[in-house]
């Protein structure tokens, strides 16, 4: 009696009665199904956010001073200064003002105005559509000219070229000069694509905005982070003699910090559908110490022509395992088609389908098979055949 | 000429304490090679449970019993279902065939347990069906068939391991009586061809069929004769 026997005539049985095996294997599908579905959103959202620290770098820093910034100011020069050392790349200074109302012709919508220099854009990462970006000399001679997201020059030129044209600020006067490629949302949502780039000093001085708030600093390999982040809160913490009054977010961490919150939720979910899955393998046991003495008669056939105890465990643990890896199998199917689908119901929540955990829901669902097969078939095996005869 | 059975001094009880019942008070009975041997009694006589007991599907409280020459008194659970698998071939009242299973497969069975390869085991049990006539009924389920045919593919898978002893326990009980005559002949021409047949009936008629008739009331026996009335078979009768 070879297994491949034993599994022929399992399905053999099983299919007689399709909608009892159906609905003993319902626990099982629906514990596989979950598993992969959750897994597939779990590694979704960790691929998601490592993206989005992937399209700034993980070698960037960013300083952030906080409350109104007027007790202590960065200055720029000095910051720029500090470039100089090795640890550092690059460093952006910026100055944000939300809300700017910006007009073309007839359109006016509110946008945000980044103020910054030139080493903003490979900072940031982003591309030029056409145009320039700033450069050096727009701070040195505050020109009032102005590169547009990709969003931000939607709205106002539709596919007009905006590359020479004037825009109106906040009541002043600048020229586009430069136009971003799309780039998609950042980190916290905020992004270049919906912004209006304007050098800094201008900004400064058009907008009367105050002091530096956010400066981003890119270290030159990831290796150097740890370096470029403890010079620059060394800078900091004599500048604003004190160690609170800003922060530095070092990305890697805050991706790490990030992915593990995420993990740990769906690390939580998937336990509670391993549990369904135990629960599933309660119902197999349940069904099979039904069958089992549905079936006393063919057990006693069985052992007086030769079965042995064997032969008669074999034949229900099979039936066990086959009912629940072909549930896991079910499940695994309908685990990845809810992965694939869950993302057109809900698309800012992308899936990653991985096989590996596929394999795993299923052994698991077979040995889950095994286990909760194993005393009902003990069971079977253990019954005299002169008593198993005597049932009708 | 050695005997197929052996037994001495059966005694079977079943309960305990002030309940416990005697059912067999000390059977002794040897059966040999070849013959036809009918146990005949009322119901309640213990013919069942002597019937149980020479089919190993259960044990006697006391004596010895020898099968083929196994002692068969301190075998274990899958000693006896192998011997039983060897040595005995079951015909039962109401066939006993597994539902979900072709005739063949249900005359296979007994030779997967045997451990015999499938090829061999296929080929097997199609000469055995074919031998008995139901060559055109391999395919068929038990319930697609008639209680004659029923039974002939039962007697085909008791034959199938080429057992010592082909054991029947009223064999014709379920059937009407023209096939029950079927049987019966067939039953008779098994012997002749060398089978050992014990039957076990509540019919003298049928056991009319037998060569040894051994009558059982109350758990002995109390009558063992042979059969006068069997003209053709006595150059075939073997002598205890």
């Amino acid at each position: 009696m070879n297994p491949w026997e034993l599994v022929s005539m399992a399905f053999r049985t099983i299919t007689a009665k399709p909608m009892r095996t159906l609905l003993t294997m319902l626990g099982v599908i629906i514990g596989v199904a979950s598993v992969v579905t959750l897994v597939a959103i779990g590694r979704g959202s960790t691929e998601q956010i490592e993206k989005q620290y992937e399209s700034l770098g993980t070698n960037l820093l960013v300083v952030n001073v906080l409350g109104n910034g007027r007790a202590t100011q960065l200055d720029y020069d000095e910051l720029m200064t500090l470039e100089q050392l090795p640890e550092f790349e690059s460093i952006a200074p910026t100055i944000t003002k939300g809300n700017s109302n910006v007009k073309y012709d007839r359109t006016s919508e509110t946008f945000t105005v980044i103020g910054t220099n030139d080493r903003y854009q490979t900072l940031m990462k982003t591309e030029l559509a056409s145009g320039r970006f700033i450069v050096p000399a727009d701070l040195e001679f505050r020109n009032p000219v102005a590169v547009l997201g990709s969003g931000t020059a939607e709205t106002l030129f539709g596919s007009a070229n905006p590359i020479g044209q004037t825009v109106n600020i906040d009541g002043v006067m600048f020229t586009v000069v430069g136009l971003l490629k799309e780039k998609g949302s950042n980190v916290g949502g905020s992004s270049v694509d919906d912004a209006v780039i304007v050098p800094l000093e201008t900004a400064r001085r058009v907008f009367k905005l105050g002091s530096i708030r956010t400066t981003y600093i890119e270290a030159p390999s990831s290796d150097q982070v740890p370096v470029a982040d403890s010079t620059i809160k060394q800078y900091l913490s004599y500048k604003f003699k004190s160690t609170s009054g800003y922060i530095v977010m070092n990305q890697e961490e805050l991706m790490n910090a990030r992915v593990a919150a995420s993990s740990t939720l769906t690390n939580q979910m998937i336990s509670v559908a391993c549990i369904s899955l135990l629960v599933g393998g309660i119902g197999i046991m349940n069904i099979m110490l039904v069958t089992v003495s549905e079936r006393t008669r063919e057990i006693g056939i069985r052992k007086s022509i030769g079965a042995k105890r064997w032969h008669i465990m074999a034949q229900f643990l099979t039936e066990a395992v086959v009912i629940s890896g072909l549930g896991g199998l079910l499940g695994l199917l309908l685990g990845i088609g809810a992965s694939y689908g869950w993302p057109l119901i809900n698309p800012n929540q992308p899936t990653s389908v991985s096989l590996d955990i596929g394999m795993y829901a299923f052994l698991f669902s077979v040995l889950v098979g095994v286990v909760f097969g194993l005393y009902p078939a003990r069971q079977a095996s253990r019954l005299k055949p002169i008593d198993a005869l005597r049932v009708d | 000429m050695s005997n197929i059975i052996e037994l001495r001094n059966i005694v079977k009880e079943y309960g305990s304490g002030d309940e416990k019942v005697r059912i067999l008070k000390g059977i002794s009975l040897d059966v040999a090679k070849g013959d036809f041997v009918a146990i005949v009694g009322p119901s309640g006589s213990g013919k069942s449970t002597l019937m149980n007991t020479i089919g190993l599907l259960d044990s006697p409280n006391e004596g010895t019993y020898a099968l083929d020459g196994v002692a068969t008194e301190k075998l274990s659970d899958n000693q006896l279902a192998e011997v039983r698998n060897r040595k005995l071939g079951f015909i039962f009242q109401q066939f006993n065939l597994l539902p979900r299973l072709s005739a063949l497969e249900n005359v296979e069975l007994p030779l997967v347990y045997a451990g015999v390869g499938k090829q061999e085991r296929r080929e097997r049990a199609v000469a055995m069906l074919q031998s008995l006539g139901m060559e055109h009924r391999i395919h068929h389920k038990p319930n697609q068939l008639s209680g004659g045919q029923q039974q002939r593919v039962a007697i085909a898978r008791a034959l199938a391991v080429q057992p010592a002893l082909l054991l029947a326990d009223e064999p014709t009980g379920a059937l009407d009586s023209r096939t029950g005559a079927e049987v019966m002949e067939l039953m008779v021409r098994l012997n002749e061809q060398g089978n050992t047949v014990v039957l076990i009936t509540h019919d003298n008629h049928i056991a009319d069929n037998a060569k040894r008739v051994v009558s059982i009331r109350d758990g002995l026996i109390v009558d063992d004769r042979r059969n006068a009335a069997l003209p053709e078979a006595s150059g075939k009768a073997v002598t205890l």
